[in-house]
Parts: structure tokens; C-alpha cells; sequence
């Protein structure tokens, strides 16, 4: 790795950057790169920058000093992985690569006058601005499913304190008592998210309330690795997990958190001893409010570099962009952030940018030692971005306990290394 | 120096001359082919968990062993479906890269 040199500040920088201690000389930067976002795409973006060049100043906005990871955050509601255990902070992205961290919200772009404004009125200048917002919550999607619902019936579909919150209330429903999950249609964060979730709250209520059950009424027809996860279901948890599709009326649209009831299209009423409404998502505001996303609500990018298709010099990665095959998951935001990386370096030294590929693994528990998967290798054709035919796909349906141990495993070893690479190392 | 460069002509005339399929007509840059492994090996290839550390290895080995998992030749879980998405020629690229790895 190369050694980095200290640089003074421009004073047009935000007043929250992070101080190295005292100013040497001034040397100006070759240029200047913002990244929004300090998750899995946008903390590896300004990581990645600062490796390939580390004469491009790189400034990372992120609201929060820490950052809790979504995977793993189901195993926190089964207990047996703590909520410090996925949570990192930002000093060696800082002290090791030279990053500039703003805690403070993005508000506002200029595309125009290449400057993004933050919540205390800051305007931040970029030659390049990689944006990795993650998801916001169509609040009111779901007929009484809006913010304060999320007090009652948590989504935990952002890490941290509404983790917590489900946990909490998973420890305290009586045994016998029903856990309603909803996940939303296509496109979500996490495809196998909720199914991983259902499976990590039947192994704890097997464990502690066996009488319960946990139903899930999903707004889809099909989810990702189902057969896995039914056989595994079966195999593991007997008739305690009940899967609801859309079309036999498993499509949540009405909530009713102080009764702890949901209503379905067809008018069935469930009631839960714990809710879990996983609502429809869509790219951030700061997406949204600057004109980046489509209708559907989430970013278009140009395949091979995620430059946006409406604004020059501005890159979208992770769950905000629409990112073709790729499923919005932490692996993908990375793989992308990799490659938006090297694509600014290359564009901000005039030089060709290669034909990228982008990689997607990921695992997922039905128990804390049964593990699947599902893996894919990305091309970009006139089609956009592809799977590699021939490769990829889930883990065999046909297995012994052997390969399942081996798969959780690897689960585990899969975050102890993506951690390192983007926030610890 | 924001001008967006187009796809670069030559990689796509070599394509042609050397007759490769179209998805791998341009060579992926050596060092994206390898971060694409780090993800879950570690970064340069110091692995923290149940995955194989790739650094200190010949690259012949490393081609190796991806070929094997691509050709069916060694049992896997997850590196079969992987190797499978990579063509011969980068399998090639990416062990030499790899074989950097301190």
C-alpha cells in the first residue's frame, strides 16, 4: 500500500472533517471525489479510491459514527451474535486511508456546479460524487404502516436500534404466540433477508417457545433460495414456519399497530404476538429529490461504470441503483464499489476504463450450522448486467449435514472478511 | 478530464481477431479479476475466517485449483459455481495476480 501523505484542508471543505493533527505543508489534490454513504458501497468506494490513487482526496458523508450491518443482524434476533458484533466504525478508513468522513447528511446536489450540500448548510465540491444511500421506507405504502408504525411493528430492515426493538420483542411474546413477517414484492433489499430472518427466529423460538409459529404473508409468488429454505424448513422446524404467497392472499396492504393486526388484499385479518413489516423501499430522498431515480423509484445507471444516466460525474451503487441482475445485497455493493472505484481513478486520470465484472455471494442460516447459498458472476452485454451462464446458481438441494456445517462456516468467514476489507482493515 | 471516454476500440478489434465469445471480448482488469476474490478470502488474500488465505502462492497453483473447481475435478461448495463464471484466460490473470499477494 502506498504511504500516505497528509494534506491541509481546502477551506471549502465541511467543518466536521476529521482532523489528522497538525497541517503540514499544503499540497493541493489532483482532485477531488465525495462518496455518500458509508455501508458496504460507499465506505469500499472511498477506500478503493484512496487505493488506486491516493492523490484524489476522498470525503466520505455518513450521518453516523458507527455503521451496523443488516447480514448478520438476523442473528441477533436468534441471539447468538450480539449488536456490537456487527457494528464498526469509520477510524481505519480515516487514520490507514486517508479518508475525509463528514458526519453529516447529504441534503442536496448541484450536478451542475459539482457541489453536495449537507444538513448544516456545508457545500462539499467533487469532480466525482459516488453516491451509496442504501434504501428509505414508501411509508404509507401499506395503509397505517408509516414511520411511528415502525414503533410497534419494527421493520429492522436498517440495522441497529430497530434490531434491538424486534429482539426485545421476541423475548418477551408468550410461547404460543404467532410472529408475523411481511416481506414486500420485487425489488427489496436482501432477497433471502426475510426467509433468513423467519429461519433465525423459528430456531430460537424451537429453542425457548416451542408452541409458537411464525407465519409469513408475502406480497411475491416465489423468493430467493426457496426450495432451500422450505426443505430446510421442514427438515429443521417441522410445520412452525407457514409461507403465504400473494396469490393465495398473503399480500399485506392495511396495518393496524395498536391492535397488532395486519389485513390482506383478499380482507383476511392475522393478528401477531410480534409483526415484522418488512414495507416496499426505495432510494433515499437524496436520490429522489434531485431527479435520479426512475418511477420505480431507484437509480439508473450506466452498467459498466454506474455513472447515472441523467447527471455527468455522478456514480449510484448499492441498493440505491438499479444495478440489472445484481440482487441489492452488501456483497454486490461492494463488488460495485470496487469497480466504480477504479472506473472514477480511471476517468479522473484520462485513462480507459476495462470492462468490468462484478461478483454477488450470499449466504444465509437456517440454523446456526445449516448454511445455503447463492452465488453469481456479472457480465455487462447490450442486455446490461448479466449472470455468467454456465456458473453461479444456489447451493444443491441434495446435501449431507456436512456440506450444510461447511456452508455456515463460510458464512461466517465470508463477514470476518468483508468487514476487514471494507471498515476494519 | 470528466469527458466520457467510449469503450475502448482496440479491446474491442482484438475481441475480433481473437475470436473470443462476446461477453469476454475486453479483458477485465487483472486487479478487479482479484478483488473479486478478497470479498471473502480477505484482503490480499488473508483470510480471518474458514476460507483458504491465497497469499504466498504460486500462481500455477492458484490456476490450479480454479481450474479443478471449474472442471468439476474438486469438491466444493460454493467454488465450483465461482471458477464456472471465470474464462481460462482470466483464471490465468487472476493467479498471477494473486500470486503477488504478500
Amino acid at each position: 500500500m502506498t504511504k500516505l501523505t497528509r494534506r491541509t484542508f481546502s477551506t471549502l471543505l465541511a467543518a466536521g472533517a476529521a482532523v489528522l493533527g497538525a497541517p503540514i505543508v499544503a499540497r493541493a489534490a489532483k482532485a477531488r471525489a465525495v462518496v455518500v454513504g458509508g455501508g458496504f458501497g460507499g465506505a469500499t468506494a472511498a477506500k478503493y479510491v484512496r487505493l488506486f490513487d491516493p492523490e484524489i482526496e476522498v470525503t466520505l458523508v455518513e450521518p453516523s459514527r458507527t455503521f451496523t450491518t443488516c447480514p448478520f443482524s438476523n442473528y441477533v434476533l436468534s441471539g447468538f451474535k450480539k449488536i456490537e458484533d456487527i457494528t464498526h466504525n469509520f477510524d481505519v478508513l480515516k487514520s490507514r486511508h486517508g479518508v475525509k468522513i463528514v458526519h453529516d447528511e447529504a441534503v442536496n446536489i448541484d450536478p451542475g456546479a459539482r457541489t453536495v450540500t449537507v444538513r448544516n448548510g456545508d457545500k462539499l465540491p467533487f469532480d466525482r460524487l459516488i453516491l451509496s444511500p442504501g434504501i428509505d421506507f414508501r411509508w404509507n405504502a401499506i395503509e397505517g404502516y408509516d414511520e411511528k408504525a415502525a414503533d410497534k411493528m419494527p421493520h429492522a430492515w436498517k440495522a441497529g436500534p430497530q434490531t434491538l426493538l424486534l429482539r426485545k420483542q421476541i423475548e418477551a411474546m408468550p410461547d404460543g404466540g404467532v410472529v408475523i413477517i411481511a416481506p414486500p414484492a420485487n425489488p427489496f433489499r436482501c432477497p433471502p433477508g426475510p426467509y433468513e430472518r423467519a429461519s433465525m427466529i423459528a430456531w430460537y423460538l424451537k429453542n425457548n417457545k416451542p408452541r409458537s409459529k411464525i407465519l409469513i404473508l408475502d406480497a411475491k409468488d416465489a423468493f430467493s433460495k426457496q426450495g432451500l429454505f422450505q426443505d430446510g424448513w421442514k427438515e429443521v422446524y417441522g410445520t412452525m414456519i407457514e409461507w403465504v404467497q400473494a396469490t393465495k392472499d398473503g399480500k399485506v396492504v392495511k396495518v393496524v399497530p395498536n391492535e397488532m393486526t395486519v389485513e390482506t388484499e383478499f380482507g383476511q385479518k392475522h393478528k401477531g404476538a410480534v409483526v415484522n413489516v418488512i414495507p416496499p423501499q426505495w432510494a433515499p430522498n437524496i436520490c429522489r429529490s434531485v431527479g435520479l431515480t426512475t418511477p420505480g423509484g431507484f437509480c439508473a445507471v450506466d452498467p459498466k461504470t454506474f455513472e447515472s444516466t441523467v447527471y455527468r460525474n455522478v456514480h449510484v451503487i448499492g441498493d440505491s441503483c438499479i444495478a440489472g441482475a445484481m440482487p441489492k445485497s452488501g456483497f454486490s455493493a461492494n463488488s460495485q464499489g470496487k469497480a466504480v472505484a477504479l472506473a472514477v481513478v480511471n476517468a479522473l486520470n484520462g485513462r480507459t476504463n476495462d470492462p468490468p465484472v462484478y461478483v454477488n455471494t450470499c449466504y444465509s442460516l437456517i440454523t446456526p450450522d445449516y448454511g445455503i447459498s447463492v452465488t453469481d458472476v456479472y457480465r455487462v452485454t447490450d442486455q446490461g448486467i448479466v449472470p455468467t451462464k454456465g456458473a453461479g446458481g444456489v447451493s444443491p438441494r441434495k446435501a449431507d449435514a456436512a456440506f450444510r456445517t461447511s456452508e455456515a462456516r463460510h458464512a461466517e468467514g465470508w463477514y470476518a472478511s468483508m468487514a476487514q476489507e471494507i471498515w476494519r482493515g | 478530464m470528466s469527458k466520457r471516454i467510449p469503450a475502448a476500440v482496440a479491446a474491442t478489434v482484438m475481441g475480433v481477431v481473437f475470436g473470443m465469445s462476446a461477453a469476454h471480448a475486453q479483458s477485465v482488469s487483472p486487479q478487479l479479476l482479484s478483488l473479486s476474490c478478497v470479498g471473502c478470502h480477505g484482503s490480499s488474500g488473508h483470510s480471518p475466517g474458514a476460507m483458504p488465505s491465497l497469499y504466498g502462492r504460486p500462481a500455477e497453483t492458484v490456476q490450479q485449483m480454479l481450474m479443478d473447481f471449474k472442471n468439476g475435478r474438486r469438491p466444493a461448495t460454493i467454488m465450483d459455481r465461482i471458477a464456472k463464471g471465470f474464462s481460462d484466460e482470466e483464471i490465468a490473470t487472476l493467479a498471477k495476480e494473486v500470486a503477488r499477494w504478500k
